[in-house]
């Protein structure tokens, strides 16, 4: 192998980091919902009563009460709380 | 709820404003790192990376809180070699403290429960004894033998005291009274060698051949000696001839063990059992399974700690031809038990063995001359007419 080919496989290798594609999973009742995204890009807006994130491709807003986040690793966020609506908003730029 | 590792590593409490809760969190989405944001900006760090989440917040405006949790309460006391050390002596002193039996006491109604302690003492278990260098078997039989007055003893431990359960002996001094009439009858056909009459009227006398049902005491009292009815009570021994037999088969069935594997391993710590693996299922045909049990002593005495191994060893059927000595041999020794059975509550006078040899097998038969009691009790009833 030629230092050429070691180099253009060290940028192969550097290049194909799987990003998590959007999946969502949703637990609990009607008091209490536990709402876990993975491959969300950006959280742009958080409080109490609303959330938007951002993944690729579109928005996830999520409205209700007493909502609270917990941000894991590898683009994964946890939304819970009492949820009243989840939309997919969808980018048209 | 905090997490156990926060709790035992040490942590802190960061706090954000309402309104950075967004940037911070896209922070750690970023940073990949792992955080749970409450509504009021403040969320819990591990002590080693709060120098890491300072420096990604940067600018943004937070306070960190002193580090909690065991770590916590380390670094403060880090210094204070005098608390450290009285920490450590308590310690000790609650563990030997638990090492020794406090007090043994007597569980239920017992009238003697001084003798009853005393005997315990005697046997071993005394306030003072160590748990660990006591054996509870040991001391529950030696109390037992040693005592007169108890039937029954189990020693529980509660903490450190041992309560004692126990089950005083009753004894019954009178026989049940018997109601209604009997007489005393034959057993066996034999010949009449000895009687004794506590109740009811002898109608044999020794050296009388009897048949099996004939009557020997009788429960009717006849009316030149009074007249009525009783319950016959006595003793009648009878010389009578028996005949028992064996016979074994020529054709066999013998195991013949094919292969042997471990089947299961588990560890008993403590009384607690913990399973290693287990190869096999519940239900398995053609095989044994030999389960051994390893234990382990200390200075003499076994510890609660023992390993169970379990190995299966797998069988085929065969049948198998006796020759003629292993046939003999067979029989012989199913005859002596039988012989030892029949024998159990009676007198061998003399015995005749006899065997041969028949297509099928062999069979051996012995004729033989007890004395036993023959006496057996027949229950009447008297009829109005």
């Amino acid at each position: 192998m030629t230092e050429k080919n070691r180099k253009q496989l060290k940028e192969i290798v550097g290049k194909t980091i799987v990003q998590p594609q959007f999946h969502c999973e949703i637990d609990g009742g009607a008091a209490h919902t536990s709402i876990i995204l993975s491959g969300i890009n950006s959280i742009r807006d958080f409080s109490e009563s609303a959330v938007l994130l951002r993944t690729r491709g579109f928005f996830v807003k999520i409205t209700g009460k007493n909502l609270s986040l917990a941000v894991y690793e590898n683009k994964t966020v946890e939304i819970s709380g009492k949820i009243l609506a989840m939309e997919l908003i969808y980018d048209k730029n | 709820m905090i997490r156990i590792d926060y709790l035992i590593l040490g942590y802190a409490t960061v706090r954000v404003d309402k309104e950075h809760i967004t940037a911070v969190s896209q922070l750690f989405l970023k940073n990949n790192i792992a955080v749970r944001i409450k509504n009021d900006g403040s969320f819990a760090v591990r002590a080693r990376e709060i120098r890491r989440i300072t420096d990604i917040l940067g600018e943004i405006p937070h306070t960190v809180s002193e580090i909690k949790g065991l770590y916590g309460i380390w670094l403060k006391l880090k210094k204070r070699y005098g608390i450290i050390a009285a920490l450590i002596v308590t310690l000790m002193l609650c563990i030997a403290s638990t090492a020794v039996v406090w007090d043994v006491r007597i569980d239920g109604e017992c009238e003697d429960a001084d003798e009853v302690i005393a005997e315990l003492e005697d046997a071993g278990l005394s306030p003072g004894k160590l748990w660990l260098t006591l054996d509870k078997n040991k001391i529950e039989l030696t109390a037992l033998k040693s005592s007169d007055s108890i039937a029954w003893l189990n020693i529980n431990r509660r903490g450190n005291v041992a309560y004692v359960r126990v089950v005083p002996k009753e004894v019954h001094n009178t026989e049940p009274e018997k109601s209604g009439y009997a007489s005393i009858v034959a057993s066996h056909d034999c010949v009449i060698e000895e009687i004794t009459v506590k109740t009811g009227i002898a109608l044999v006398k020794p050296g009388e051949s009897v048949r099996a049902g004939e009557v020997l005491i009788s429960g009717v009292i006849p009316t030149e000696l009074g007249g009525g009815y009783c319950y016959a009570d006595g003793e009648v021994k009878g010389r009578l001839t028996d005949r028992i037999s064996a016979f074994t088969s020529n054709e066999v069935i013998e195991k013949t063990y094919t292969d042997k594997k471990i089947g299961s391993l588990s560890i008993s710590f403590f009384g607690k059992e913990i399973n290693i693996f287990k190869l096999y299922g519940n239900s398995q045909e053609n095989c044994d399974i030999i389960e051994k049990k390893h234990e382990i002593e200390l200075l003499g005495k076994k510890i609660p700690i023992f390993c169970t191994v379990s190995h299966v060893e797998y069988f085929e059927n065969t049948g198998v031809t006796l020759s003629a000595d292993e046939l003999v041999a067979l029989t012989s020794e199913k005859l002596r038990h039988k012989l030892l059975e029949r024998t159990a509550c009676a007198d061998l006078i003399s015995i005749r063995t006899e065997g041969a040899f028949t297509d099928s097998g062999y069979e051996m038969y012995a004729d033989m001359v007890v004395r036993e009691n023959v006496a057996s009790i027949r229950e009447f009833q008297l009829t109005a007419e």
